[in-house]
């Protein structure tokens, strides 16, 4: 099932950040493949990489007064206008139905909204690796934490299929990581099944 | 050039000398306003005297209620569950040498029903003012004094039809304003038929609340009267003493407040209530809504509490307003959640003016009109003002 995450407020060809006011449960989570609509019929694809709740005064004197009964906490949740905003890497686009790992012709436009993508699209985005490259170069991210959050989602998409994955997911890395080996350490120990 | 704090250096010191000499004064004439009103704290009689007299309308005295006037009122539990309601407005003034002469006026509101556990319900209700009645009202110009005026009444008839479309039989409902529920309407430049129709607007609102069987109160954040001061100040001095009183001023409690005479209550006590004392107050009195008002204890600021007659006359409500103000207090830095919230929904930054502007100006080359300009005098400044912007 698609889930509405929210509307994108900046992008450039590598990263957008989408608004949201209010956290739904399943959305947005750290690691998720997201979709946005791009120029024509092309969908641009990008993992979530950081969820920002941006504070004010207001908000924290609120958090340093005691007994804060719930409809302060929901009216300053809920009424506010202090957004949440969505960091999302992008990590690839479907062209004419097919995938591309790479980055997209057009980042997408401000307004446009941002989708997660059901379990069949993540296991057919995550049918191919060539997408690793694109996250494990973002130094200033949590890129490592953010493929093996990925890659746990994508196997756990796959059902029964999901142990299989991620031993192809773990030998990719093996090849993209062949001259780092304590990153490579790292990653694996993260999708360990 | 910008203000040269170099040349203002010396004045800066010298109020400071003023303004410690002041509290000085103030220091030493506090003991003996409080020992009047220990004096007089059962003495309603002669005070409404006082309050009534030539004198005491001249100094706008306050006349006490029927309880002691040296009590301190601990804050009543608060309902478990209790709605309250509070509106808030701003406005963008008309400025002729701006782009088109109108103004505006943004009401904002929150619905808090306290012991819900629900999000508040929070609402804006713009009215942009343009037609010529509304603009040129009597031909002339229409000033800062109407549109203020304007827009106590448009909050108080936001919070009248917002706390009336509450359940009547749930929660006990409760309005509150954003400062004093009298407001000042006899300004030189609000014409008297102006006047006329605002107040008579705005006692309407408050027919309506006291059919509905709801509180209502106005919250005075750092209040400057001092309409009890005045009462005492008048009630220890012999007849013709007090006629010859022409000002609070010219006395040893001038600058002394009601709010220094009651810092002695503690965090939610409240001080014995008390009808005001300006002139305006006899219209509100005859409609049979006469406000009185109360000293309130925050938990960080001494606040005035306005609230109507049959407000006071009610224990059940009075003790509403109480506790429920105060519990609103408590959780936001002594002032009430709900009226920070309102202005928050209320104001109008000037990057909102700035797109609506423009919104204006588009609308008016839609309909064939040449392309507004600020005056020679406003673009001007724009252009001198430039680097500091």
């Amino acid at each position: 099932m698609e889930i509405e995450v929210g509307r994108i407020i900046r992008s450039n060809t590598t990263r957008f950040a989408v608004g949201c006011q209010v956290l739904k449960p399943q959305v947005p989570a750290f690691g998720s493949l997201v979709k946005v609509r791009a120029q024509g019929d092309d969908e641009v694809y990008g993992l979530i990489h950081d969820v920002r709740m941006e504070d004010d005064p207001f908000v924290r004197q609120m958090a340093t007064t005691e007994g804060l009964r719930p409809e302060y906490i929901e009216d300053q949740r809920r009424n506010r206008q202090v957004p949440i905003e969505v960091g999302v890497l992008v990590v690839g686009y479907r062209h004419d139905g097919r995938i591309y790992h790479r980055l997209p012709p057009q980042p997408p436009l401000s307004l446009d909204v941002i989708h997660t993508c059901a379990d069949e699209e993540l296991t057919a985005f995550t049918g191919q690796f060539d997408y690793f490259r694109l996250i494990l170069d973002n130094r200033d991210l949590p890129a490592d934490e953010l493929l093996a959050a990925n890659l746990r989602q994508a196997a756990s998409a796959r059902g029964d299929g999901g142990r299989g994955f991620l031993v192809d997911a773990g030998r990719e890395l093996a090849r993209v990581l062949t001259i780092d080996l304590q990153r490579l350490d790292a990653i694996l120990r993260r999708i360990r099944p | 050039m910008t203000l040269e704090l170099n040349k203002v250096t010396e004045q800066i010191d010298e109020m400071g000398r003023v303004l410690a000499a002041r509290a000085d004064r103030h220091r030493k004439a506090l003991p003996a306003a409080r020992e009047l009103l220990r004096v007089f704290a059962d003495k309603q009689d002669l005070l409404c005297q006082v309050a009534e007299s030539e004198p005491g309308q001249r100094l706008r005295c306050a006349s006490p209620g029927n309880e002691r006037l040296d009590v301190n009122l601990a804050a009543p539990d608060t309902p478990e569950q209790v709605t309250i309601v509070a509106a808030d407005g701003s406005q963008v003034y008309p400025d002729r040498h701006g782009l088109a002469f109108y103004y505006v006026i943004n009401v904002g509101s929150i619905v808090f029903r306290h012991g819900s556990g629900q999000a508040p319900s929070v609402a804006t209700d713009p009215h942009l003012f343009y037609t010529e009645d509304r603009v040129f009202p009597g031909g002339m110009p229409v000033s800062g004094d109407i549109v203020s005026a304007e827009r106590d009444l448009a909050e108080m008839r936001s919070l009248a039809e917002l706390t009336l479309a509450e359940p009547e039989g749930g929660p006990p409902r409760l309005a509150l304003a954003d400062g004093p529920l009298l407001i000042w309407l006899q300004r030189a430049a609000v014409p008297e038929e102006q006047q006329a129709r605002i107040l008579a607007g705005y006692l309407a609102c408050l027919d309506r609340l006291r059919r509905g069987g709801v509180s209502v109160a106005g919250f005075v954040s750092r209040p400057h009267s001092a309409e009890v001061v005045a009462l005492l100040y008048l009630a220890q001095l012999e007849s013709d003493e007090r006629a010859a009183v022409k000002s609070l001023h010219e006395t040893a409690y001038r600058g002394l407040t009601d709010r220094a005479l009651f810092g002695y209550l503690r965090p939610g006590e409240r001080s014995s209530f008390f009808v005001r004392g300006t002139a305006t107050n006899r219209d509100f009195q005859a409609k049979g809504h006469a406000i009185c008002f109360f000293y309130l204890n925050t938990g960080q600021d001494l606040a005035r509490v306005e609230v109507p007659e049959w407000v006071v006359h009610d224990r059940e409500r009075l003790d509403l307003v109480h506790a429920a103000v105060y519990d609103q207090c408590s959780f936001n830095n002594g002032y009430p959640y709900v009226l920070t919230r309102a202005d928050e929904q209320a104001v109008i930054l000037s990057e909102e003016r700035e797109v609506l502007e423009g919104m204006i100006v588009r609308a008016m080359a839609r309909h064939g009109l040449p392309v507004p300009e600020l005056s020679r005098k406003a673009q001007q400044k724009q252009v001198a003002r430039w680097r500091r912007r």
